[in-house]
């Protein structure tokens, strides 16, 4: 086996298609006999559905079907089943879908809608998570004891809080005792939207015996599938999901969304395919984001710098559902202090509801939230006790024989933080601050910040693949993670050519994904695609290479064991010039008599994760990662100390990645998550009206990073080898948003010597503390 | 209704349109050009991006009506059979796409500053490309891309 | 989606006012449609019939008439960027006309309907008010000229009667010294509105050194402090009192874009570094 294939920047797999403008998304999908569905949304944040009167929008000619609430009694959601396909009683959020109607063209959908009229009460609403959370808080959910859930979430009765995660490691009153200085700090920051530039967008289609076809733009297939049996109560074998070319998902496409109102809306409308499309602003509006956090944390710390107790509380603002959000709280507390070794922990991490928009999975699962406060408040503790950042940091890394908050210890297979941090630090010339070259009034700083995060899923998730021979001697891979843009399919079909010492032109990995047709794959999310479908496309290949071998045996009158793979063919291994090629096998292999031995070449591979245990609920304490990829940035800014104007020149962001299948396609990972983490940091941020209106509901209000904005980024990866991951990698999809929000923050703090606690930053934020610094 | 002529990517059609008719819609549903895509409808996100009578423009925010008689290139007319145009080479060579939503406007505002300005500087590009939203790459990519097909067209660089 | 509607495109004024006549219910003239679309498409606008301007010739002229700069109608933000005339001898628009939305946009939207529209934070108001300009109305009963100072009535309300149709504007020529310079406060370096907009213009041939703000108060404010520059004092103290002067007449608010302290702060920094700089560039 050559070894050649793995690290090349082999030219990314449907490049063609997307550049022709020839690939399909469901975007531009059009089944015969469609229909359109429109919602009707809540203007309120909170209130009573008093009355719903569709009777001028049914009458309306071209309009097939109106549903409200009452007419869909399910309920939806991932790990707590909390969600209403459309209002049930009161409304939770301004924002959410109240009626669908499903009409012949978009225009009359939309007269529809205007012509429905729904009557409301006004209810106290909860907008703050701190108000949340107190006694006295009007509820968003009343009967969150009588909702399902996985066994792993508790919901608080008579409370707003979803779920309480704990770690409890050691002894925090006996190690504040120990502390020389105890340092506490609160952060904030908004909810934040995906922004994929295809909305959420699906098609369904409802069929006699129950059955149901969905064509959806989607992370997931299988757990669309799967939730959508669930919620309506189907058999998951009547129900087909189809996942075509996503227009970018970023977690907010992970679950299921919008498929049930399709499928309830086609099932009233005689079967007719049914298609709703998320205008911009209904996406920013009634579409899930990134939950918003509220946090607290004390840090105990000794005169030389070592981290000897942390306490810390996190306030999930989740709002009006909590579905995926539970998770995010959960997974993150796991990941909690950040790549240190504290030996003392007391970690609470609450998923609390609003009334607003509800949160979802997003690329970092509640990492680049909770790294926001653990990475401000390193360098807020640095800055007390008198040591630099960067030594402060090295000072309490993980490194080989540490333990982590939930018990995990790391060993050689872990990849090193501190590596990621060197090298980060040393390609902005970290020590080198001075502003002298800078015009007047202008002050040079660098930051840095560390990050770390582990795939947040179930201990028990698996993935499978299917890899079978065309006559041509060309193969297809089947799978069903779905590559929306990351490039994973290309290092598997490099993977692919690998095992099987064939051309990787002749790999076809399948685009399209469908659930009747692929096997198994549990989510496109949690940067664990490339490490557990790359096994399992290892295991399939090799199980071809055995059935390849074992019908080759018989011609080459060999035992298997004398056989190896080269160049698309089966050889004697001592006598290379006998052999038998892919073509000759793919389809069975045939005598020149006539007889035919073997048959068409199937093969398969599946990967479920080792060795993962769920953590206790009392302690924390368990081992639910299925690998650590760490990293680091370093962030260099110039500021006005007098305006709080600023502009971050340059980004070093370094990744421990284990071992790299494809340079170019980790290299765009690498520049994509750092420049949507920069929009988290410098711009992005919902904001809404007193009464709980979102305010910033378009790209008018909403910015995100356009291409004059991009700083100077230095892409460094660093490798060392993930044991079990294939070839040695680990994930790194999520990790390079992670942690730019604080590097960022750290450099203005070095620059002006102001400490901003609250995301994005801002010059209208940075003013105000240099005006409040300057009045001290 | 109105009858209006388009030609677009050099093929002439005439066809009826509601006065009320998005130049976007028409030529994705009425012209099958699926190509360019509705990411905002309000002209901030650039997916829709076409050219009109040799300018970039925002489809979404025209009426059809308002195009009678413009000449259209869209990204359905960059390639013809397997030849594929240097700005949709370079794009590949780069890795400058990654799911592929934002290709076509991406492509087709590069391409409008190229034909206007075959050497364009870095700010240059930045000003023509700065109304496409691309949440993927970063932009990195994408700028290589552009500078790479304005060496491959023969600007000098 | 927008609403159905009757879509004209005459060839002359008089047509207009012809369709204006046989119409009834709303009607919304068209240019660039940059801002039209989107209000329809919100349902913040429904004209019933729309007219269309840009088949009116004189609408699409960009050129020096002898008392100053005529921008029709239709010409559209790109055009003055790429306008040599503008680039020479009016600068600060072209500077402006550069702020404005993206590329694509600036293909389609004109000056005149960033004007119409009237948002506070208009970026083509600022510069046109220190350069001084003459909005030209047309009307079935005739012509009239409103100066852009009085233009604005409040936030996105303007002093056009109904039936009235802006032909262009008259930007006043100045001497061969005059320089101008614009600043805009943005939440990123792509598109965006102005959360504080500031122009500048001085010439000392015509001792005339007048300010612009737009997104600072209803209506963008028009500051002229001639008299202060070009009176007794040291530039310190003169600059005091222009930044003063700025101060007193402008309101802005807390929003989405920007705080009212900031605003505040941020109009007197832009103020202070464009007197600055034209000072600076007059001397050479």
């Amino acid at each position: 086996m050559t070894e050649e294939m793995i690290g090349k920047s082999v030219k990314r797999l449907k490049a063609l298609e997307k550049v022709t403008g020839n690939a399909m998304f469901v975007h531009d999908m059009e089944v015969q006999g469609m229909l359109y569905a429109k919602m009707k949304l809540s203007p309120h944040a909170h209130a009573k559905i008093v009355n719903i009167d569709t009777s001028k929008a049914e009458r309306l000619p071209g309009v097939w079907t109106v549903l409200t609430g009452k007419d869909l009694p399910y309920k939806v959601g991932l790990y707590l089943v909390d969600k209403d396909i459309l209002a049930v009683n009161k409304v939770r959020y301004q924002g959410e879908p109240v009626v669908a109607v499903a009409a012949e063209s978009e225009e009359i959908a939309e007269q529809a809608i205007e012509l429905i009229e729904v009557e409301y009460e006004k209810l106290d609403a909860v907008l703050d998570v701190s108000d949340a959370v107190k006694e006295d808080a009007p509820l968003v959910h009343e009967n969150i004891e009588e909702l399902e859930s996985a066994p792993v979430f508790f919901p608080k009765p008579g409370t707003n809080i979803a779920h309480h995660t704990k770690i409890r490691k050691g002894d925090v009153d006996k190690g504040f005792e120990e502390a020389d200085y105890i340092i506490e700090n609160e952060f904030d920051l908004p909810m934040v939207d995906h922004t994929a530039m295809e909305t959420h967008t699906s098609i369904g289609q409802w069929k006699p015996g129950k059955k149901v076809k969905l064509w959806t733009s989607a992370q997931s297939p299988f757990a669309v599938r799967n939730l959508l049996a669930n919620g309506l109560h189907l058999n998951h074998e009547d129900i087909e999901v189809t996942v075509p070319y996503v227009g970018g998902g970023f977690g907010g496409k992970a679950g299921i969304h919008f498929e049930p109102l399709v499928t309830c809306l086609s099932r009233a409308s005689q079967g007719r395919p049914v298609k709703i499309t998320m205008s911009r602003m209904e996406e920013f509006n009634s579409v899930p984001v990134r939950q918003g956090l509220f946090s607290r944390l004390k840090t105990g710390v000794t005169k030389d710098g070592k981290i000897v107790a942390q306490e810390t509380e996190f306030l999930w603002d989740s709002g009006a559902n909590a579905d995926y959000g539970v998770n995010v709280t959960r997974a993150a507390a796991t990941a909690g202090a950040g790549p240190y070794e504290i030996d003392n922990v007391k970690l609470d991490s609450k998923t609390v509801y609003t009334n607003k928009i509800f949160g979802t999975a997003y690329r970092g699962f509640g990492h680049l939230e909770i790294l926001w406060a653990v990475e401000r408040q390193m360098d807020l503790v640095a800055e007390e006790i008198g040591m630099t950042p960067y030594d402060f940091r090295m000072k309490n890394a993980l490194r080989r024989g540490s333990v982590t908050i939930t018990g995990e210890h790391i060993g050689d297979s872990h990849g090193k933080v501190t590596e990621c941090l060197e090298a980060a630090a040393k390609e902005i010339d970290y020590d080198n601050r001075s502003s002298e070259d800078l015009e007047e009034g202008k002050k040079r700083g660098k930051g840095i910040a560390l990050l770390h995060k582990a795939p947040a899923m179930p201990t028990n998730t698996g993935t499978a693949a299917f890899l079978k021979f065309n006559e041509n001697g060309s193969v297809n891979l089947t799978v069903s993670l779905v590559d929306y843009g990351q490039g994973t399919y290309t290092a598997l079909a490099q993977i692919v050519a690998d095992q099987l010492n064939m051309p990787v032109e002749k790999v076809n990995v399948v685009f399209e994904q469908n659930t009747d047709t692929q096997p198994y794959d549990w989510q496109t999310v949690a940067s664990k695609g490339l490490f557990m479908s790359g096994n399992a496309t290892i295991k399939a290949c090799q199980d071809m290479a055995q059935q390849l071998k074992e019908v080759a045996a018989q011609p080459l009158r060999a035992s298997v064991e004398d056989l190896i793979i080269e160049d698309e063919k089966v050889k004697i291994r001592h006598h290379k010039d006998q052999y038998v090629t892919f073509k000759e096998l793919a389809m069975g292999y045939t005598y020149p008599n006539g007889n035919g031995i073997g048959g068409p070449l199937v093969a398969r591979g599946n990967y479920i994760a080792q060795g993962l245990s769920n953590i206790d609920p009392e302690t924390g304490q368990g081992h639910p990662a299925l690998d650590w990829t760490y990293g680091a940035h370093a962030v260099e800014v110039i500021v006005d100390e007098e305006t709080g104007e600023f502009e971050v020149k340059k980004i070093a962001s370094a990744f421990d990645a284990g071992k790299v299948i494809n340079e170019s396609n980790v290299i765009g990972q690498i520049q994509g998550g750092v420049i949507q983490g920069y929009g988290s940091a410098v711009m992005e941020g919902y904001q809404f009206s007193d009464e709980g209106r979102l305010l910033t509901n378009s790209f008018t209000d909403y910015k995100v990073p356009s291409i004059a904005d991009i700083p100077e980024l230095t892409p460094i990866i660093i490798e060392n080898a993930q044991e079990d991951g294939p070839y040695g990698a680990r994930g790194v999809a999520e990790h390079p948003m992670i942690s730019v929000p604080p590097a960022v923050a750290n450099a203005v703090q070095d620059a002006i010597g102001v400490q901003l606690k609250e995301m994005p930053v801002i010059p209208e934020k940075l003013f105000e503390l240099i005006e409040e610094k300057k009045n001290k | 209704m109105k009858t209006i002529n388009l030609t677009v990517n050099g093929r002439d059609f005439q066809l009826d349109v509601k006065d009320n008719e998005i130049l976007l819609d028409t030529l994705r549903k009425k012209l099958n050009f699926t190509g360019a895509k509705e990411g905002c409808g309000e002209g901030e996100c650039g997916a829709c991006t076409v050219i009109m009578d040799g300018r970039a423009v925002t489809s979404c925010i025209i009426l059809s009506v308002e195009a009678d008689g413009s000449e259209l290139e869209t990204i359905e007319g960059q390639s013809i059979g397997e030849e594929i145009s240097d700005i949709q080479e370079a794009f590949i060579e780069e890795n400058a796409i990654q799911c592929g939503f934002c290709t076509p406007g991406m492509v087709m505002s590069a391409k409008a500053l190229l034909d206007r300005n075959p050497n364009p500087s870095d700010e240059e590009i930045d000003i023509a490309l700065s109304g496409n939203i691309c949440r993927c790459t970063g932009y990195y990519s994408i700028r290589d891309a552009v500078r790479r097909a304005a060496e491959k067209k023969g600007g000098n660089k | 989606m927008i609403n159905e509607i009757e879509y004209y495109k005459p060839e002359s004024l008089e047509e207009i006012f012809e369709i204006l006549d046989e119409n009834n219910g709303e009607s919304a003239l068209l240019a660039g449609g940059t801002d039209l679309f989107i209000e329809m498409k919100h349902k913040t606008r429904k004209p019933d019939y729309v007219i269309d301007v840009k088949g009116l010739e004189e609408f699409s002229k960009l050129e020096e008439r002898d008392d100053g700069l005529f921008i029709g109608g239709t010409v559209t933000c790109n055009q003055i960027i790429e306008s040599e005339l503008v680039n020479k001898d009016y600068k600060v628009l072209a500077d402006a006309a550069l702020e404005v939305a993206a590329h694509q946009v600036r293909n389609r939207a004109t000056v005149v309907g960033n004007l119409c529209t009237t948002s506070p934070g208009a970026d083509m108001f600022p510069g046109l008010l220190v350069l001084k300009t003459n909005v030209l109305v047309e009307s079935k009963d005739g012509s009239r000229e409103i100066p852009l100072e009085e233009f604005a009535t409040g936030v996105k309300r303007n002093s056009l009667k109904e039936n009235e149709v802006v032909k262009g504007l008259l930007v006043k020529k100045h001497a061969s010294d005059g320089k101008g310079a614009y600043m805009k406060k943005r939440r990123t370096k792509g598109p965006d509105l102005s959360a504080i907009g500031v122009a500048g213009y001085l010439s000392k041939k015509e001792n005339y050194l007048a300010f612009g703000l737009g997104a600072v108060a209803p209506k963008p404010v028009y500051v002229d402090v001639s008299d202060i520059f070009f009176g007794e004092g040291s530039y310190e103290e003169k600059e005091e009192k222009i930044l003063k002067e700025v101060l007193d007449n402008i309101n802005p608010i807390d929003d989405v874009r920007s705080t009212k302290k900031y605003r505040i702060k941020m109009s007197q920094v832009y103020a202070r570094r464009i007197l600055s700089k034209l000072w600076k560039a007059g001397d050479k």
